[in-house]
């Protein structure tokens, strides 16, 4: 095929590219799918709950800066300290990062998009209506008030009878569809989405932080969503699952939460982490000192910081010897992390600092996260822990860590990228006020923490006695809180002035060697105008030239073609150029899927089931819609992206993108399936009340036919894909029927097992049970919908022997539904089995 | 050279410290498993079957990545001569660290196995 016709000047294929990629004004607006307009949306949506996550916090400060304070009672406390810990965590935190990996990544990378645009758009959307699910809750004054990890007794339903834990559960459950989706957004796209040539020794060190952050949120998110799933059930349904009345464990909900919560805690450093490693290099104006160690720390940071949890247990009476395991690895983590402390310093002093603005509050976050990292060794040691569990000694070490090692750095990124965003420098030096502010502010607020907890004062208590001598310290902590927020109000007009108002900035202004600076400033919705190819480390020190080319056309695709979206994706190892990926453009269809999703959402809330039942059909109806593809319906073969190069679309290649995203959202699934397993084994062998008064009986043969369905449809997803590869089109239809009436066979089953299945109200047993065998019951119909969307496929044209990539992503999906329905099948009849002989139990 | 072959490389690099953490829950497990089902009172020898199981699942994961670190290292040092690695040596070197790394990792973690009380 002939190289496509490139346009005369760099101007007009500037129009051609943004026509294609950009949004229509007004309205418009809400379909764009861009990541520079969605990662935008993400930090600015993300600073506003943070400023009300602040305001939350000036209320708790408000409230106990004296003894017998009158100014809120124990109900509202209840719930402005819950929201405010909610708030920063699943609403400012996590969005706030994803939204500057989503704005940053893709131009790091030297791409034009992530891979999944309209996922992130979803996932935007989710985050916005489920965070506003809280908020409005919050003024209804029916927010949550159990406190942000929502522990059981106190969140279930005798003690917290209202909506308010409803609230949370769902709120949040909500909200984590974004962080899920982001991750395999961003993994996917760092793993293939790249410039050709960024082999991985290439990737900007903020990439690597990312890929490690991204498969942290596929692991560590499930056991939460899983765990607020179950609680919703018992809260909503009755069901016995964390109720030690009835064989349940309120330890099962802390498990389940702090699998997931200190993993969130390097969750949401680590990006941070990835910033300073960015910024750093270039204020001190060498290259990072110890790249791959810096690698090698994240890696470690990331699977190190999963054996941690219990650390967040000690007190709850776990027996020496474990605490001692995870003492051991509370303490390990501190290695990878002084490998990262010691390479930034390394790199500050080989180098030639500058000391402004961003390297001021990098020097912030120095101070702060290393004396948070101090104490956290402190807490560490289980006899010290003991003595400051559940004090304000613990409350200063978190936010020692997590605005040192969180807020401070996404400060100094802010005024870092802030002319990228804006394209403007800033106007006055309000920066170096806002520094000392926050930071005077913050060791104010919460150096004196450490004492009053060590004073003795409890977290969370709404007020307390004058004869405790706790109120010099109180009012000294709360007039720093109040001094840190004039700091980010005085931010926030800082960056106010400097985008309205500020002398427009230059490429580069930083004089950085990563290829974000490479783009037009601010920023296209096409990115790149062609695609660079990258040669080294420092693409942009190495060729200050190279925004100029890029712009001109004369990289990779510098052309408009047939008004498709393209980039490329390369091999995730080497950075060779494998496949030109289409994206998909602006579209409403992402708004319209969450505002069905919220639909499903909020009347599980208000327990409108059938409402529910029609959202969800609604979601997988919208999802439906979002198959429809440009290169769906005929072979495109090899086509030319601009150097004499031809590269495969992605839709007739090997393992696209979307066959990746797959694969990890299974990950995800499979962790999710593994915190439910862990649940039925941990209320066996710890909770009271064990066994059960009644098993699953008389079930045997159906769950054994359901097992063979399921591995029967696996084989014919198999051979359904081998004829489509074939070409026999025809016969992988025939096979595909087949593999639908095993599914519809497997559901059939399953369905008639629950109605004999024992009542999930009566005892744990049978609430972990029945949640195994809806757990396959949904995967099964997952697979019939898979089923279904390939028969239309094939009826239409859309599958041939090169495109079968729909085959593809069903044999994935029907071969973990048969490995995890065999294994839940056969752990449910082990366990009835074992349960029902004489003398077994916990 | 066999298993350092992409992509299964990134697989790899995961291995070592995956190692780590299904030895942590293994651990945590029997532990736990002991402790319910008194296997502190069967005395085998020196030891009762409950450290007895510990130790050995111990040494038995120190070893497996010791194993694994030995291999990936192996592989680095074989990408150091006059021909080009079948991989970039940044990924060998990383698969080698990390598996390094999870090693020492395991080996820390079980030290209180040697002497902190299993079920009080």
């Amino acid at each position: 095929m002939n190289e496509p016709v490139r346009s005369a000047s760099p101007v007009e294929l500037h129009h051609e590219l943004t026509r294609i990629w950009g949004a229509n004004p007004g309205l418009g607006q809400l379909a764009a799918v861009n990541h520079t307009a969605l990662g935008r949306r993400f930090i600015v949506t993300a600073f506003l709950f943070f400023a009300i996550g602040g305001i939350l916090a000036m209320l708790v400060r408000a409230q106990i800066a004296t003894s017998h304070s009158a100014f809120v009672g124990p109900e509202i406390y209840n719930q402005v300290f819950t929201m405010h810990g909610t708030v920063m965590m699943f609403l400012f935190a996590i969005p706030m990062f994803e939204g500057f990996a989503i704005y940053l990544l893709p131009k790091m990378l030297g791409t034009r998009d992530l891979a999944f645009p309209r996922s992130g758009a979803y996932g935007y959307w989710c985050y916005l209506f489920g965070g506003s699910i809280l908020l409005l809750a919050l003024a209804m004054g029916a927010a949550p008030d159990a406190g942000w990890f929502m522990y059981t007794p106190l969140s279930s339903k005798p003690f917290s009878p209202g909506i308010n834990a409803d609230v949370w559960l769902i709120g949040i459950t909500f909200v984590e569809i974004s962080a899920i989706s982001a991750a395999i957004e961003v993994l996917v796209s760092i793993l293939l989405i790249r410039a050709p040539g960024m082999s991985l020794d290439r990737m900007p060190i903020f990439a690597w932080y990312m890929l490690v952050v991204a498969v942290m949120i596929l692991v560590g998110f499930p056991p939460l969503i899983l765990g607020s799933i179950l609680l919703e059930a018992e809260r909503a349904f009755g069901w016995a699952l964390f109720d030690p009345t009835r064989g349940g464990d309120s330890l099962l909900w802390q498990h389940l939460f702090w699998i997931f919560g200190h993993p969130e805690v390097y969750i949401i450093f680590l990006p941070a982490a990835g910033m300073v490693s960015t910024i750093i290099p270039v204020m001190a104006g060498r290259e990072l000192l110890g790249y791959r160690w810096v690698v090698l720390a994240a890696i470690s940071v990331g699977f190190l910081s999963f054996g941690l949890w219990v650390h967040h247990m000690f007190a709850v009476g776990i027996p020496h010897l474990a605490l001692g395991f995870f003492s051991a690895a509370s303490m390990l983590v501190a290695i990878p992390t002084g490998v990262q402390i010691f390479a930034w310093l390394g790199t500050l002093m080989s180098g030639r600092p500058r000391f402004n603005v961003p390297m001021l509050f990098l020097c912030g976050f120095f101070f702060i996260f290393v004396l948070g990292g101090l104490t956290g060794v402190m807490v560490a040691v289980v006899p010290f822990d003991l003595q400051v569990h559940d004090t304000y000694f613990v409350v200063a070490h978190f936010h020692y860590v997590l605005v040192g090692g969180f807020v401070f750095p996404i400060m100094a990124a802010a005024y870092y990228w802030l002319p990228h965003l804006t394209g403007r420098q800033p106007m006055f030096q309000l920066g170096h006020a806002v520094f000392w502010l926050v930071f005077i502010g913050f060791n104010l607020t919460f150096f004196l923490m450490h004492l009053t907890g060590l004073l003795g004062m409890p977290r969370r208590i709404w007020t307390y006695a004058e004869s405790y001598g706790w109120d010099w310290l109180n009012l000294l902590s709360s007039i720093g809180g109040f001094v840190m927020t004039i700091g980010f109000a005085l931010f926030v007009l800082d960056i106010l002035l400097q985008a309205r108002f500020g002398p427009k900035t230059g490429r580069n202004p930083w004089g950085a060697a990563s290829l974000e600076w490479a783009t037009p400033i601010p920023p296209t919705d096409y990115g790149f105008a062609s695609i660079p190819t990258v040669t080294s480390h420092r693409q942009l020190a190495d060729d200050p030239d190279l925004p100029r080319k890029l712009a001109a056309g004369d990289g990779l695709l510098g052309f408009a073609r047939r008004n498709w979206l393209e980039t490329i994706a390369v091999d995730m190892i080497t950075g060779e150029p494998r496949q030109i990926v289409l994206l998909p453009g602006r579209t409403f269809l992402p708004l319209l899927t969450a505002l069905a999703t919220g639909l499903f959402f909020v009347s599980l809330l208000l327990q409108v089931y059938p409402l529910a039942i029609a959202g969800l059909v609604i979601t997988i109806a919208m999802f439906w819609l979002w198959t429809r593809h440009p290169a769906r319906t005929a072979d495109l073969g090899r086509l030319p992206v601009g150097d004499g190069t031809t590269l495969p679309v992605h839709t007739e290649s090997g393992q696209a993108p979307s066959w990746w995203a797959v694969v990890f959202l299974l990950l995800a699934d499979a962790a999710l399936f593994g915190s439910l397993l862990f649940g039925l084994v941990f209320l066996w062998v710890v909770a009271p009340g064990w066994p059960p008064p009644e098993v699953l009986s008389d079930s045997t043969a159906f769950a054994l036919i359901a097992m063979a369905c399921l591995v029967a449809a696996a084989g014919l997803g198999r051979l359904a894909l081998r004829a489509a590869r074939r070409g026999a089109v025809g016969w992988a239809l025939v096979w595909n029927r087949f593999l639908a009436a095993a599914h519809v066979a497997t559901v059939l089953l399953l369905a008639a097992i629950l109605t004999t299945a024992p009542d999930p109200t009566a005892h744990a047993y049978a609430g972990v049970t029945v949640a195994i065998l809806v757990y396959v019951l949904v995967h099964a119909a997952v697979g019939l919908i898979l089923a279904l969307h390939v028969w239309q496929a094939c009826r239409r044209g859309h599958v041939s022997a090169a495109r079968s990539l729909d085959l593809m992503i069903g044999r994935l999906w029907h071969d973990y539904t048969a490995v995890a329905g065999v294994i839940g099948l056969g752990t449910i009849l082990g366990v009835a089995a074992m349960i029902g002989q004489p003398g077994a139990g916990g | 050279m066999t298993l350092a072959t992409r992509p299964v490389i990134l697989l790899v690099i995961a291995l070592g410290y995956t190692l780590w953490a299904g030895a942590l829950v293994a651990l945590y497990g029997v532990l736990s498993l002991g402790c319910v089902f008194g296997w502190e009172e069967v005395m085998l020898g020196p030891l009762n079957l409950q450290r007895g199981l510990l130790l050995l699942l111990w040494l038995l994961s120190v070893l497996v990545i010791a194993l694994l670190a030995w291999q990936t290292w192996s592989w680095l040092q074989s990408a150091r001569g006059d021909r080009p690695p079948p991989l970039p040596r940044f990924t060998l070197w990383l698969a080698a660290a990390c598996s390094i790394a999870a090693a020492g990792a395991t080996f820390f973690m079980g030290l209180p196995i040697l002497g902190a009380s299993a079920c009080i």
